[in-house]
């Protein structure tokens, strides 16, 4: 009896029954059989019946062939009834049955009835396959890290326990990563972080894209939208571009809101005649800090890998919050969230060209930045998800309580700013909020005419003066370093 | 008519329109082995007898979605499950051997639904488990993911 550790679980365990049972029948000296029994607690259940003498019977029922352990015990000794399927019945047949459970809560709770399940659910990576069944994106999560977690201690030398510790983590991750996405169905958070680009803007910076994250119809006396450059075609499409909150998020809802031309005769509403989003990530670094040093008005569409593409929602030409609810709550890993408005409805009449203008964006959802983090690696595009233990149980507290946070907000620009931040600490948030203030006596100001200065070029500029890239205000220690030392 | 012998040596007349349901005798029909009796040495007449029962009802699965009786076939699935474990897994592991899609389908996804909601000491009490696992692993288990053992939803009893 020369099996390596590895060799005796794979056989016994996560074969299938039959071939495992080849292996065995093979054993033909009795203390042999007494040896094996010492293995392992399921071993020693088949030497116990072998020991009752059952043996024969089974040595002649695997004769046949086909017959499965199960049987083969249950005949052979009348034992008591056998209902643990995970131990009694084939591994494929027991996975059928486990991979049905499908919420992250009930595979964890399987993970934890006994040692055998335990070793069943996390070998068979019961909750990956749940949650890349669920999220297909997730299949090019590449590997898991943990920064506040320290490297496991290796106890025993030997691949086999350091490659079960993994496991046991991956188990965790997803499980815990599924429980996040699936509770955040009903949160209703602003995801959008900033503007980004358009494909194009008439009168940049007085209809930039910025406008749209106004949630007034006017700022400081002056209509407040976006709007394309005119075009004879009306099936001319345009993008905007917006960073969310976090490189992970999920999207339940885009609202949108087409512009009324208030001031033009007949009061048009340049709304599109569809709209499409899109979800994904830069192809590279470069590319996002190129980004952040490019004007607004450019297209960018070259620098992203879309991992999700909406169905197409028609837009009406009604001066409404138009709300697209998107079939499923789509997961967005990278951060970026691009609306495509396919095609024009209205003409100007001034210089009879097409127009797209739009007053409102909101996305709806929750980040889930504090917790989970993703890493894009290059060239592979494969994904490193960071996976932060200690917020993650603070983030399930506050599921009850965030769940219906900014269902109704309040219209006051201060206010949508510090709710990009709603699921950071009351630290962050005074920070922010005194920004905000800042920023609103700024435009105050100025007295009267356009503010020049939009909230998220200050932001941009900032980040340049300070010398801050996008990933780093994300980082919250390192943006408090950062702020801190400014004073 | 096909004949199936049960590993306790009964013999069973089925409808060959209702047993072809099983990829394995009906590959065997098309192969010209199942001239006689089809000895099933892996099933009981007990389980033979439920899983004749289930392919004689679902014998006409196409018609009865045009004759509306879909209804009477979801109610009879849902009776048909309606067993105890050992004799579920006892289906489970014919179907499996027989090859029928559908039964194996129902019975599995049964046997998941009973798991669904339950507590860890529920399932351990309803599959007759052993934790085998020390104080200190549960504890470590339960630390990892908390949100998993607490919650209203979850089920405590043991049906």
């Amino acid at each position: 009896m020369q099996f390596g550790v590895e060799t005796c679980v794979a056989s016994v365990l996560w074969l299938d029954s039959d071939v495992s049972l080849n292996i065995l029948m093979h054993l033909n000296d009795p203390a042999d059989v007494v040896c094996a029994g010492a293995v392992s607690r399921l071993w020693r259940q088949f030497a116990d019946v072998a020991c009752d003498g059952a043996v024969s019977h089974l040595w002649l029922r695997f004769g046949f062939g086909t017959l499965n352990l199960s049987r083969g015990l249950r005949v052979g000794c009348a034992m008591e009834t056998h209902i643990d399927f995970v131990q009694w019945l084939k591994t494929d047949v027991s996975l059928d049955i486990m991979s049905r459970l499908n919420d992250p809560a009930d595979v964890v709770r399987a993970g934890a009835v006994s040692r055998l399940w335990r070793q069943f659910v996390v070998t068979n990576r019961l909750s990956k396959q749940l949650c890349v069944g669920r999220f297909q994106q997730l299949s090019r999560i590449l590997r898991i890290t943990e920064p506040d977690l320290n490297a496991p201690e290796p106890k025993d030398v030997g691949s086999s326990n350091s490659n079960w510790e993994y496991l046991k983590r991956e188990h965790e991750v997803y499980a815990s990563l599924l429980q996040a996405i699936e509770s955040s169905k009903s949160c209703r958070n602003d995801c959008i972080g900033y503007a980004v680009s358009a494909s194009s803007t008439d009168k940049y910076p007085d209809e930039s894209i910025d406008n749209t994250l106004i949630p007034m119809d006017e700022y400081l006396n002056f209509p407040s939208y976006w709007s394309s450059k005119g075009h004879s075609d009306p099936n001319a499409p345009e993008t905007l571009l917006y960073k969310l909150k976090a490189h992970l998020c999920v999207i339940t809802e885009v609202c949108m809101q087409p512009f009324e031309a208030y001031f033009q005769p007949g009061k048009p509403i340049y709304s599109a005649k569809s709209v499409r989003f899109r979800v994904g990530h830069p192809k590279s670094l470069r590319d996002v800090r190129a980004l952040l040093k490019m004007p607004q008005q450019q297209p960018t569409d070259d620098k992203f890998i879309w991992t999700y593409t909406s169905e197409e929602f028609p837009m009406t030409q009604e001066k409404c919050f138009q709300r697209f609810k998107l079939p499923e709550p789509v997961l967005c890993i990278g951060g970026y969230l691009q609306i495509q408005l396919l095609g024009r409805v209205q003409r100007q009449e001034m210089d009879n060209l097409f127009y797209i203008r739009v007053s409102h964006v909101r996305v709806v959802g929750r980040p889930l930045g504090s917790t989970f983090e993703i890493e894009v690696l290059e060239p592979s595009q494969e994904f490193v998800l960071k996976y932060n233990r200690d917020v993650f149980g603070c983030m399930v507290h506050d599921f009850s309580i965030g769940g219906h946070q900014g269902s109704n907000m309040a219209y006051h620009p201060g206010i949508v700013f510090m709710g990009c931040w709603d699921d950071e600490d009351d630290d962050e948030m005074d920070e922010v909020g005194i920004l905000c203030e800042r920023l609103a006596l700024d435009g105050f100001r100025r007295g009267r005419g356009r503010p020049k200065k939009y909230w998220g070029e200050v932001i941009r500029r900032d980040m340049e003066q300070l010398q801050l890239t996008e990933d780093m205000t994300l980082d919250r220690k390192v943006w408090k370093m950062r702020i801190t030392a400014e004073d | 008519m096909v004949k199936l012998k049960s590993n306790d040596d009964k013999e069973f007349e089925v409808e060959e329109a209702a047993v072809i349901q099983s990829e394995m005798i009906k590959n065997m029909i098309e192969d010209g082995c199942a001239t006689s009796v089809i000895p099933l040495p892996n099933i009981d007449s007990k389980t033979l007898i439920k899983v004749i029962e289930y392919l004689n009802k679902h014998i006409n699965m196409g018609k009865a979605a045009e004759t509306g009786e879909e209804d009477d076939l979801k109610e009879f699935d849902e009776q048909f499950v309606n067993m105890g474990w050992e004799e579920l897994f006892d289906v489970i592991m014919a179907a499996n051997y027989l090859n029928i899609h559908e039964l194996m389908e129902l019975c599995c996804q049964s046997a998941a639904d009973r798991l669904k909601n339950k507590s860890v000491r529920a399932v351990r009490e309803m599959l007759k488990i052993t934790n085998d696992l020390t104080e200190e692993e549960e504890q470590e288990i339960i630390n990892d993911a908390p949100w998993a053992f607490e919650g209203p939803e979850i089920d405590d009893t043991v049906n």
